[in-house]
C-alpha cells in the first residue's frame, strides 16, 4: 500500500498523475508526515536532476510559513472613500491631530519628572556597575598572577571585562 | 652479551618501578622539582575566565633562580616575564609595561604546594590512568578536596620529564572552570642542579619574608576568625591600585593550590555587597563600619563567604 503511494508520489513529482488521483494523494500527504518527507525528497531529486543548483528546505518549511502567516497581525485598513468625502475626512483628521498633539504634550509634561528620574537611576546603576567592574578588575589583577595571560585585563576597557555574572 | 642484556633489563625495570610505584604525594614532589630546575619551552593554551589564549612559554633555571617567559601569539601582543617573584608584562602595541611582585606564585602554568604532605587532611592525591598529551605519555593525578571549600583538579604529568602537561580545575558541578594545556613541549638538556641548589634557592627566602609580612597582619586592626583548614597566611601588604590609585590592604592566604585575597579599603560613596563570579574566581563583599571588605579567590562561593564573614575589626 505504502509502496504504491510512493510510486504515485514519484508520478506526481513528474507531473504524470491525473487530477483525481493527485488530489487524493495530496490529502494523504497532508495526514502523513512520512509521505510529506518522501515528497520533499522526491521533489529535491527531481530538482537536482533538472538543474544544477538546488535549494534544500526543511520538512516543516511549509508548516512554518503557515504558522508565521497565522501569527501575522491583522490590519484593518480603511476602505477607499468616494472623492466627495475627502474634504470632510481631511477636516476631521486635522482636528484629531490637533487634539492628539495637545493631549500628548500635556501627558509628556506630566510625566517628565518621573522619566528623568528613571534615566538618572539607570545612569547611576550603570555607573555603579562600572565602578564595581573596575574594582573587581583591580582586585583580580592584584590577586591573580594570570592577569597578563588573560588579554582582557590590563589594557582593555572594562566593558569587555564585565563578563562576570553578578549574583 | 647476556650480562649486558640482563643489566639493561634490571636498569629499565628499576626505572619503571621508580615511577609506577609513586603515590600521589610523591608525584607532586617530583613535579615540583622538575618544574623548578628543568629548562623547557613549548606552546601553552590557557582557557581562563572564558577566554582562550595561546602563548609561547620558556622556562629556565640558572644559579638557583627561576626565569619564565610567556609570549602571546595573538593580539594584544605582549610578553610576560617572571624573574623569581617579580612579574613584568610588556604590551608591544601600546609600549605599556606593568610590573608586579607576587611571591606566592611560582609558575605561570600551575601552582602546587611546596609541602603536599601537609595537606593530607584536605586533599586526596589519587594516581589515575595514563593518557597522551601533546604526543607525550602522561600520568594523570587527581587532586580531590575532602571538603566543599576548594576546587577539584587534575594534573597530567609528562612521565619522561615529570613536567605538568595539562591542568584542569573543576567546579562543584564537575564542569571544567579552567584549563592549561601544552600543545607541544621541548625539554632541553637536563640541568645538573643539585638538591641543595633546588631547595636553597630564592623560594625559602621569600617564604621567610612572607612570614614576616603575615605577622604584620596580626598587628593590624583587622582580624580573620574563619578560614578553611590547610590555608596559611602568605603576605599582608599595603597596595596602591593601578587604575583607581586607592590604597588597599591586601591579605593573601593559600593552601598551595588555590589562593584567597582579602582586601580592606575605606568605604566609598557606593559600597559593594554580595557575591560575584568570574570563571573559577568568586568574590564576596561586605561592609564593616567604615570599611569595605572583599574576599576573592579561585575557590567555591561558600569559601569566600566563609572567609568574608570571619573578618572583624580589633
Amino acid at each position: 500500500m505504502q509502496a504504491k503511494k510512493h510510486e504515485k508520489l514519484s508520478l506526481l513529482v513528474d507531473d504524470q498523475l491525473d487530477k483525481a488521483q493527485a488530489l487524493s494523494l495530496l490529502k494523504s500527504v497532508q495526514r502523513e508526515p512520512e509521505l510529506q518527507a518522501k515528497l520533499q525528497r522526491y521533489a529535491l531529486i527531481s530538482q537536482a536532476l533538472k538543474a544544477e543548483k538546488t535549494l534544500v528546505a526543511n520538512v516543516d518549511f511549509a508548516e512554518r510559513i503557515k504558522l508565521e502567516l497565522k501569527s501575522e497581525p491583522v490590519y484593518f485598513l480603511p476602505q477607499k472613500k468616494p472623492a466627495d468625502n475627502i474634504k470632510k475626512v481631511s477636516l476631521a483628521v486635522a482636528a484629531s491631530a490637533v487634539l492628539a498633539v495637545v493631549w500628548l504634550s500635556a501627558a509628556q509634561l506630566k510625566d517628565q519628572p518621573e522619566s528623568t528620574a528613571g534615566i538618572n537611576t539607570l545612569a547611576q546603576n550603570t555607573l555603579q556597575a562600572e565602578q564595581m567592574n573596575a574594582q573587581f578588575k583591580e582586585y583580580l589583577q592584584a590577586h591573580d598572577n594570570a592577569f597578563p595571560v588573560n588579554s582582557n585585563v590590563g589594557v582593555q576597557s572594562y566593558p569587555r571585562m564585565a563578563s562576570y555574572q553578578s549574583k | 652479551m647476556r650480562f649486558i642484556f640482563i643489566l639493561l633489563l634490571s636498569i629499565a625495570s628499576t626505572y619503571a618501578d621508580d615511577k609506577t610505584n609513586l603515590n600521589g604525594q610523591q608525584w607532586l614532589d617530583k613535579v615540583n622539582d622538575a618544574m623548578k630546575i628543568s629548562n623547557y619551552h613549548g606552546t601553552v593554551v590557557f582557557l581562563k575566565h572564558g577566554q582562550l589564549e595561546a602563548m609561547n612559554y620558556h622556562h629556565r633555571f640558572e644559579d638557583g633562580v627561576e626565569y619564565e617567559r610567556l609570549t602571546s601569539l595573538n593580539s594584544p601582543l605582549r610578553e610576560v616575564t617572571r624573574n623569581s617573584s617579580e612579574i613584568s608584562c610588556f604590551y608591544k602595541e601600546t609600549q605599556q609595561k606593568v610590573e608586579t611582585k607576587h611571591p606566592i606564585d611560582r609558575s605561570f602554568i600551575v601552582n602546587l604546594p611546596l609541602h603536599p604532605e601537609r595537606l593530607q587532611d584536605q586533599y586526596l592525591f589519587a594516581v589515575a590512568g595514563q593518557e597522551m598529551v601533546a604526543m607525550r605519555p602522561a600520568q594523570i593525578l587527581a587532586i580531590l578536596p575532602k571538603d566543599d571549600l576548594r576546587h577539584a583538579r587534575k594534573l597530567w604529568i609528562d612521565t619522561a620529564s615529570l613536567l605538568p602537561l595539562k591542568v584542569e580545575v573543576y567546579g562543584p558541578d564537575g564542569k571544567a572552570l579552567e584549563q592549561v594545556l601544552f600543545t607541544d613541549l621541548t625539554v632541553e638538556k637536563s640541568n645538573t642542579g643539585s638538591d641543595a641548589a633546588i631547595h636553597n634557592s630564592a623560594d625559602e627566602n621569600q617564604l621567610n619574608q612572607n612570614v614576616l609580612q603575615a605577622e604584620a597582619f596580626e598587628k593590624s586592626r583587622f582580624e580573620l576568625k574563619n578560614w578553611p583548614p590547610g590555608f596559611e597566611k602568605i603576605f599582608f601588604i599595603r597596595n596602591t591600585m593601578q587604575q583607581s590609585k586607592k590604597t588597599v590592604d591586601h591579605l593573601l592566604i593559600s593552601d598551595g593550590f588555590s589562593s584567597i585575597s582579602v582586601y580592606f579599603e575605606a568605604k566609598g560613596e557606593k559600597s559593594v555587597e554580595g557575591l560575584r563570579a568570574l570563571g573559577p574566581v568568586n568574590s564576596y563583599s561586605r561592609v564593616i563600619d567604615d570599611l569595605q571588605v572583599t574576599v576573592l579567590g579561585e575557590v567555591p562561593v561558600q569559601t569566600v563567604e566563609l572567609v568574608a564573614k570571619g573578618v572583624s575589626l580589633r
